[in-house]
């Protein structure tokens, strides 16, 4: 039996595949991971979203870090290689406020998790599952062949625990 | 022009020494606190797109303290101390601390005192950045977290490039002479382009010094 390569994204960045695949990203701050799949035909995405929104005033290639391009750019890459937006679920995680004493009025987190939850409303795709808010970061790996979302944090006793949603 | 024209090698090396004077002051001050004798090694200076920032790390879950110290003034950026779990304990232990069992259940006071050695260490660092460049700079209030290693570097450059692509690194290694070997951290300037660019300007090395 092969195992499925596991492919690593950073921020700002967005990965679509077929079965197999397993979609990684590390390091989720404020940042939210948005993975998509179509259920039926095993196809899926992975976008490590940064910001809530992109600025219509900045051309930016990296359509990948905003919440509305990066949604968009998995959804289209989904269906270029075959798959179908009506089978499609999200799973999300992330959106932590990593730094104690901090004056957080921005909470970027929150605002990503809160335009992450719109832009997929918007397209009418289910949130199955998610991980987020907190204070604490976490890094995924979500595998295409059965949309488990791996989810590793730092839990107490110094160890980085895994929980699967 | 892309960055990589803006900041050449030059200038690069410009931003180690700068690195040099800030750790080196940084070094002093923590070396007088603990009574220690203190190394530095010679600072890297780097240009890292965002997204690859993860591919630092040989280690990116490793549970790590980190302090952050924001600039501010006439210059932004943020200054972050890191440093892994067991060397935290020691250097509390080196304080006369008592030494918390579990970093990633700490108290309010363990927490301030991770925030204390931080703020003492970036502030130094930015106080000799002050000193050197003639700009007014100061320290903001430090920010702690006890968490993986990619995920403190990563938020904390965000915060610091406010959503652009690139973040410059100015990283050295800091060991403290310890009981046991070394107690080994990361200093680490970060910052984005519009504020490197300002800084090698104060130092006569501006788009139009080449």
């Amino acid at each position: 039996m092969t195992e499925s390569k596991k492919k690593i994204i950073g921020i700002g960045e967005y990965i679509v595949d077929k079965n197999p695949a397993i979609l990684v990203t590390l390091g989720l701050g404020s940042c939210v991971a948005v993975c998509l799949r179509d259920k039926r035909n095993l196809i899926g995405g992975l976008v490590h979203v940064m910001l809530p929104e992109s600025r219509s005033s900045k051309k930016d290639e990296k359509i990948g870090k905003y919440a509305d391009t990066g949604i968009k750019a998995i959804i289209d890459g989904i269906v270029d290689l075959g798959g179908n937006v009506k089978y499609l679920e999200a799973k999300i995680a992330g959106g932590a406020a990593m730094f104690k004493n901090s004056n957080n009025s921005l909470n970027v987190g929150a605002k990503n998790v809160e335009a992450v939850r719109q832009i997929l409303k918007e397209n009418d795709i289910k949130i199955i599952a998610e991980d987020t808010g907190g204070n604490r970061a976490r890094s995924v790996e979500f595998n295409i062949s059965n949309g488990e979302l791996k989810v590793k944090k730092v839990g107490g006793g110094e160890k980085v625990e895994i929980t699967v949603i | 022009m892309s960055i990589y024209d803006e900041i050449n090698e030059q200038k690069l090396d410009a931003l180690k020494e700068l690195g040099n004077i800030g750790a080196g002051n940084a070094a002093t001050a923590i070396s007088t606190m603990l009574n220690k004798k203190i190394d530095i090694t010679v600072p890297s200076a780097e240009i890292i797109p965002l997204s690859e920032l993860w591919e630092e790390f040989t280690d990116p879950e490793e549970i790590t303290a980190g302090s952050m110290v924001e600039i501010g003034g006439e210059l932004h950026g943020a200054i972050l101390f890191l440093l892994g779990t067991e060397e935290t304990k020691n250097i509390l232990e080196l304080l006369m601390l008592p030494r918390p069992e579990d970093l990633t259940q700490i108290d309010e006071m363990t927490s301030s005192a991770i925030g204390e050695i931080g703020n003492i260490m970036c502030s130094s660092y930015i106080s000799a950045l002050s000193n050197f460049t003639g700009l007014n700079i100061h320290s903001l209030p430090p920010k702690i977290t006890v968490d993986m290693l990619t995920a403190i570097v990563s938020e904390s450059s965000l915060m610091v490039t406010e959503g652009s692509d690139f973040v410059i690194l100015i990283r050295t290694e800091i060991n403290i002479e310890e009981y046991e070997g070394n107690v080994k951290g990361f200093l680490i300037y970060l910052s984005d382009e519009q504020n490197i660019l300002k800084l090698l300007k104060t130092l006569g090395m501006g788009t139009n010094n080449d």
